[in-house]
């Protein structure tokens, strides 16, 4: 006999909140009740606690690697506009120059204050910070993800190698290829920041011999101009403390710091020249820019202005 | 057409549908597959499925019917061929000495292709959350954080991928 759907439902919700906190006693006889009310809920039940079970014997990076793998039909809808423009260009940069000069029609991005994570086709999860967009072309030859603005962070999966080409990653300064690893990558005006948290990155930037290309290691970042790697140092908290929401500061000019706090801002934070260089230092929650001025105005001698309904910042010697 | 409850009469009439269509679908399925290996035995696999189910004699539209039924054994069987894919490049990628055995390994494969299977038709953002909460251990609040949406939303996604699971499961589906 087939087991009403509503037998499901409610196992299903007692699956849930069995998960959330323990029961109370009311709530434990009320689902000893439920169980043993009909057969139906029994049975239903059963299956619940054959699925916990089953469940619960899968390694769990293995099993996450597995089931999130891309469906072909994913696949196949993830090589979107930019894999045509990449496959009509001689080359990569031919394609990706195309797609630069196009305005916000990314694949994935974010809006400022606005953090988002999200799944690729090959299971690699992406952490978009603030006003960050990206381009992603997945086939067989490559996985490419071309970020135009902002800043990532991303940890690969472990992936088949026959249904996915290598993985690279092109900002407007070079090209960087995962060995195996989780790292950031911000698209600063002028330059790209890489932070490697795990395992190894290939960095080859975009104008050099590619035969002359540098691997940076865990807990190192540098920094790539078109050109050539420009620094290659311990990673310092401000680099990774976004994955976090959180700004952090050492001895960081006013005026730096604003541009920071900007990104995560609508509208523009003017700061007066007489304290441009006001050394901050500190950590601050990028969630709620409101809040870092207002910290800001407690630990250093500055005031704020607001116009325009906060649109328009002034910070000026107090 | 005709109903004919005798067991011959259906074996007759699978023979006719065999014998009218096998070729036509051969070149059905192969065109939606890489190899003619796979394409021999997929036809195959589809006369079989439509002879359990005892339907032959209520057929109307012979060609629209096979096709429906291959289409469902195409995609389980790309499905599964690219979960064993993803499963043999993990292997060989974190060889892990606490699963050496050859049956741990074949059961752990089982297990991954039949809760893939209760997951498979799923939206992904049902089955990213189910996966979140049921594979890595998050709390529910931690996977509406992360996915930027409401607790709500995250309780209606396990509850549509639960009664999911539990409406396709048969009693004795893991054993």
């Amino acid at each position: 006999m087939a087991v009403p759907k509503r037998s499901f439902e409610e196992a299903a919700e007692w699956l849930i909140r069995l998960q959330e906190s323990p029961l109370s006693a009311q709530e434990q006889s009320q689902f000893d009740a439920w169980k043993t009310k009909n057969r139906e809920n029994a049975r239903a039940w059963t299956r619940a606690q054959q699925l916990m079970g089953q469940v619960d014997t899968l390694p769990k990076n293995m099993a996450t690697a597995i089931l999130n793998r891309p469906e072909d039909a994913g696949r196949r809808l993830a090589i979107g506009k930019l894999a045509i423009l990449l496959a009509a260009g001689p080359t990569v940069w031919g394609g990706y120059k195309t797609v630069q000069s196009q305005q916000w029609t990314a694949d994935y991005r974010t809006t400022k204050g606005e953090t988002k994570h999200v799944t690729l086709p090959d299971g690699s999860l992406v952490k978009l910070n603030t006003a960050t967009a990206f381009d992603l072309a997945f086939d067989q030859q490559a996985r490419t993800l071309a970020l135009r603005e902002g800043e990532i962070e991303i940890q690969t999966a472990a992936v088949n190698s026959q249904q996915f080409g290598p993985l690279n990653i092109y900002t407007r300064e070079g090209r960087l290829t995962p060995l195996g690893t989780t790292f950031t990558v911000r698209q600063f005006d002028g330059f790209t920041q890489l932070a490697v948290l795990q395992g190894q990155v290939e960095a080859v930037p975009k104008l050099a011999d590619p035969m002359n290309r540098e691997i940076i290691q865990a807990g190192y970042q540098a920094r790539l101009s078109s050109q050539t790697i420009l620094s290659n140092q311990l990673i310092t908290p401000n680099t990774t403390a976004w994955l976090n929401n959180m700004l952090a500061a050492h001895n960081m000019p006013l005026k730096r710091f604003a541009q920071e706090v900007s990104r995560y801002r609508s509208g523009v934070i003017r700061v007066s020249p007489e304290i441009e260089n006001l050394p901050i230092s500190g950590a601050f929650p990028t969630t709620d820019t409101d809040l870092i001025l207002t910290m800001l105005t407690r630990t250093y001698p500055l005031k704020v202005h607001n116009h325009l309904g906060g649109y328009w910042v002034t910070l000026s010697l107090a | 057409m005709p109903h004919n409850a005798d067991p011959r009469g259906q074996q007759g009439t699978l023979h006719a549908l065999y014998s009218d269509h096998h070729s036509w679908l051969y070149t059905w399925i192969r065109k939606r597959l890489d190899n003619h290996f796979d394409a021999a035995d997929l036809t195959q696999d589809t006369f079989l499925r439509i002879h359990s189910r005892q339907e032959v004699d209520n057929i109307i539209e012979p060609r629209s019917y096979l096709a429906t039924v291959a289409k469902g054994i195409i995609s389980h069987f790309y499905r599964r061929k690219s979960l064993e894919e993803a499963y043999l490049e993990y292997v060989a990628l974190f060889p892990d000495p606490m699963t050496a055995t050859q049956e741990q390994q074949h059961i752990i494969l089982q297990t991954l292709e039949q809760i893939d299977a209760l997951l498979n038709d799923l939206p992904k953002r049902v089955k990213t959350v189910f996966l979140q909460s049921q594979i890595e251990g998050k709390k529910y609040q931690e996977i509406a954080d992360d996915l930027g949406i409401s607790l709500i939303s995250v309780k209606r996604h396990m509850k549509q991928a639960y009664v999911q699971c539990l409406t396709l499961m048969e009693d004795d589906f893991f054993e």
